[in-house]
């Protein structure tokens, strides 16, 4: 049809427009001067509703774009972040004068009206469980101006601040055009990031904020993407593909050291892992009603060996899940030794001679070794005759089962959970695991309801004080955990990267910066 | 037996080696509480990642090493042994069963039972095994029974169109029609002379297809849908290992290769079978 001439002409520009077109196509659609920092976590945010979202995975997104009133300093003191500065003017009274000139994302002002608004949405009933550090203190808020915010409370709060200091601020125009639903994927703050694109399951990008009021960061692009493997996450971290991937397994730092252009850094969690004992009144085990049999339990695990052989000594034990840095923290509070024949003897005194059957949820996903550690439990329980048997969840199934599950009893006699918290914040461990109507809470032991009560209606410090070194107390003596390690959290970073873990619960982008491309 | 000694030594080389590793695969499930060398369930945390014997570091305690809860991985082996041994046989006796009766039914009676029930096939067979093994798993719940249950309901469609084919074939036969003559009934006709005759192909078939339904268990054990960890099983050993790839691997690759063997070992057993029983069958 054509001369030959003619038809290798048209060849030849099919040539040239395919090689045109996936070379457009192709990977790298970025400046070559951007920026850009890749970060891996095992699963997606459930949500990044600041006010609705759990765990670290949701946390370590939303904070780059959503600040909080106040920051921390290296040691952890608390330091104005979107305030200036504030004073209590009555036991009942607090007033913050906010920060001016700092605006959202989308251009809103941040003022005292949009500080209100988070609060309340923050203690929104719909949500009792949620277990926010201040709702127990919370009752309402006044504009003085623009810039200038009252706070009310219901019960005095002598560290009223600290319990206010990890609610992100989101913008309340933007959130209340596009609706409750459509705020767990479209959210707008004042941070130094804004959310560019999620794709779920895959990742999530964001974008330096160029009018961010603490100047542009360094970095241009933070992308979070979601591997759930952790064998994958070193694959392509040894690739370059990731610049920080955490949470590693001690057993793969001897093959990731001899890679040259990485470090590792290892930092102790302010998260706790446990098992819950579910002591409600349709409890599969309603053995567990008998402290002996909890403290039986406590007895029977050998937590030295899992600190060494499982964590790799990259953990400790603590006597309960009572920090040193929670206030009124008493070092004299034995915890539970390893004494299977003291565990034997307590059970056989609670009425269990020859033990019972139990079923341990553990979930495969939350913490490295996570399921390891249930299934080195279910061994030593066996021992003494608790004969467990571990029923594997995925992380996800496992948060849907026990947060908020209380009315839909699917939780069995344990469970495997842990809780983390910004250090000196006890309170919202004792909302959300010991009070009745705690977001992950199946204790319905005797005198915890009075003992929570007690602590949150102290009058002063020292009250305060006495009341939570009863409660540490309690814990050993009728214990709703079983106790299991502080954990430490071991990364693997590029050092293409600026950038070391700080004490800082979680990565914040804006800390980064990168030395080479 | 003489007649079996005899045909087994006509038999090619890949059926004897077959033969041999089906019958330790076998042997080592009936008898695995004697010859395994540890519990299948025995921890010890201080014994975690020992390489196995032919590796460096490895020790004649562990032949096979041990696993990231320090047990045994050669015990483990051995009691897996036994989980996909009768998982092998029994879905495919529910799947043999369900599929030579719904065969039997399409190609008899044909007309609007054969429509229905070659529909059902056709739907069944749109569907990814492993979508619709992994969605009734979540409704019924993990087990080895239910496990059980889901590879037999969904891999009964081999059988069903090897039946109906072949009941349409003998149907049309005169011993067939003389029996309709004579009065004999539906259900007398395909029990006591259909059946008979398509027998053998359909548990042909199921040698065949016990590989597949191993394969399908350690899949779904592997997803965390199938056996509950607390079982040995091959297909749990093999996802427990892969976070040590790279430091452990013979958590995964060892069980991994346990899954090939017996795999191979009854796909040449299930071809010799083929071949001696009805060689019309042997693909050119």
């Amino acid at each position: 049809m054509f001369s030959q001439k003619t038809t290798k002409s048209i060849l030849l520009l099919m040539i040239v427009v395919l090689l045109v077109v996936t070379t457009a196509c192709g990977k790298n659609t970025d400046s070559v001067n951007e920026k850009v920092v890749t970060y891996a976590q095992i699963m997606d945010p459930t949500t990044l509703d600041v006010h609705r979202a759990t765990g670290d995975q949701g946390r370590n997104v939303y904070i780059n774009i959503c600040e909080t009133l106040f920051t921390y300093d290296s040691d952890w003191n608390l330091e104005p972040k979107l305030i200036e500065r504030y004073e209590q003017v009555s036991d009942l009274e607090w007033v913050f004068y906010l920060k001016e000139g700092v605006k959202f994302s989308n251009g809103e002002p941040f003022t005292s009206e949009v500080v209100g608004w988070n609060l309340d949405r923050g203690v929104d009933t719909e949500y009792p469980r949620q277990a926010w550090d201040y709702a127990p203190y919370y009752d309402k808020w006044e504009a003085i101006d623009e810039h200038t915010l009252k706070i009310y409370t219901k019960i005095k709060a002598f560290n009223f601040p600290l319990q206010i200091s990890d609610i992100p601020m989101l913008e309340p125009k933007h959130s209340e055009e596009i609706g409750e639903e459509a705020i767990g994927t479209d959210i707008v703050g004042t941070g130094p990031y804004i959310l560019e694109s999620w794709e779920k399951d895959q990742q999530i990008v964001l974008v330096a904020n160029e009018n961010y009021w603490g100047g542009k960061p360094n970095v241009d692009k933070y992308i979070i993407k979601t591997i759930p493997e952790q064998s994958t996450q070193i694959a392509e971290f040894l690739s370059g593909e990731l610049d920080i991937i955490e949470g590693l397994n001690f057993e793969s730092l001897e093959m990731i050291k001899k890679e040259e252009g990485v470090k590792i850094d290892s930092r102790y969690e302010t998260r706790v892992i446990w098992l819950g004992f579910n002591t409600l009144d349709w409890s599969p085990n309603q053995e567990l009603q008998d402290s002996r049999v909890r403290q039986a339990l406590n007895y029977a695990v050998n937590k030295e060996a899992i600190v060494n052989d499982i964590l790799g000594g990259y953990g400790r034990q603590l006597a309960t899940w009572y920090r040193e840095d929670f206030p009124a923290y008493d070092p004299n509070i034995k915890g539970f030794e390893y004494n299977p024949e003291k565990a034997k003897q307590l059970l056989a005194d609670a009425g269990y001679p020859n033990g019972f059957s139990i079923k341990l949820q553990s979930n495969t996903g939350s913490t490295a070794k996570g399921h390891e550690i249930s299934q080195a439990v279910a061994a030593d329980l066996a021992a003494v005759g608790v004969k467990c048997e571990v029923l594997t969840e995925e992380f996800s199934a496992m948060r849907n089962i026990l947060i908020n599950g209380q009315d839909a009893k699917k939780a069995e006699g344990l469970y495997s959970w842990s809780w983390a918290s910004k250090p000196g914040m006890v309170g919202n461990w004792i909302t959300g695991l010991i009070q009745r109507t705690g977001i992950t809470s199946y204790n319905a032991i005797e005198g915890y309801e009075e003992i929570a009560d007690a602590i949150f209606n102290s009058e002063t410090v020292e009250e305060y004080e006495g009341h939570l070194k009863v409660f540490q107390q309690m814990l050993v003596d009728d214990p709703p955990f079983l106790y299991l390690p502080q954990l430490q959290k071991i990364f693997a970073i590029s050092e293409r990267l600026d950038w070391s873990p700080n004490e800082h619960y979680y990565i914040e982008a804006v800390h980064m910066d990168v030395i080479e491309k | 037996m003489k007649k079996l000694i005899k045909t087994l030594k006509k038999s090619t080389a890949t059926a004897k080696l077959g033969l041999i590793i089906t019958a330790i695969w076998i042997f080592c499930a009936i008898f695995a509480p004697l010859l395994a060398p540890y519990g299948p369930n025995e921890v010890n945390t201080s014994k975690r990642f020992i390489p196995p014997i032919f590796a460096e570091k490895g020790t004649n305690e562990h032949i096979l090493g041990t696993d990231e809860m320090g047990r045994d991985v050669l015990t483990r082996i051995i009691y897996g042994s036994r989980i996909s041994l009768i998982v092998g046989i029994m879905a495919v006796v529910v799947s043999l069963i369900l599929g030579t009766t719904l065969g039997l039914l399409a190609g008899y009676y044909g007309g609007w039972v054969d429509s229905i029930i070659m529909r059902i096939v056709d739907v069944m067979l749109s569907f990814p095994f492993i979508f619709m093994a992994l969605v009734l798993m979540a409704v019924l719940g993990s087990g080895l029974t239910n496990v059980i249950v889901v590879i037999g309901i969904t891999g009964w469609v081999p059988y069903a169109r090897t039946v109906r084919a072949q009941t349409l074939s003998l149907k049309e036969r005169e011993f067939i029609t003389a029996s309709d003559t004579i009065g004999c009934n539906d259900m007398r006709i395909i029990l006591k002379h259909i059946l008979p005759n398509i027998i053998d192909s359909a548990i042909i078939l199921g040698t065949l297809e016990m590989s597949s339904a191993i394969l399908s268990e350690a899949s779904l054990t592997f997803l965390g849908m199938g056996i509950p960890p607390s079982m040995a099983t091959w297909g749990s050993m093999v996802a427990s290992g892969r976070e040590y790839i790279y430091t452990a691997w013979w958590i995964t690759a060892l069980p991994g290769l346990a899954i090939f063997l017996v795999c191979l070992a009854i796909n040449f057993v299930g071809d010799w079978v083929r071949d001696v029983r009805d060689p019309r069958l042997r693909s050119t």
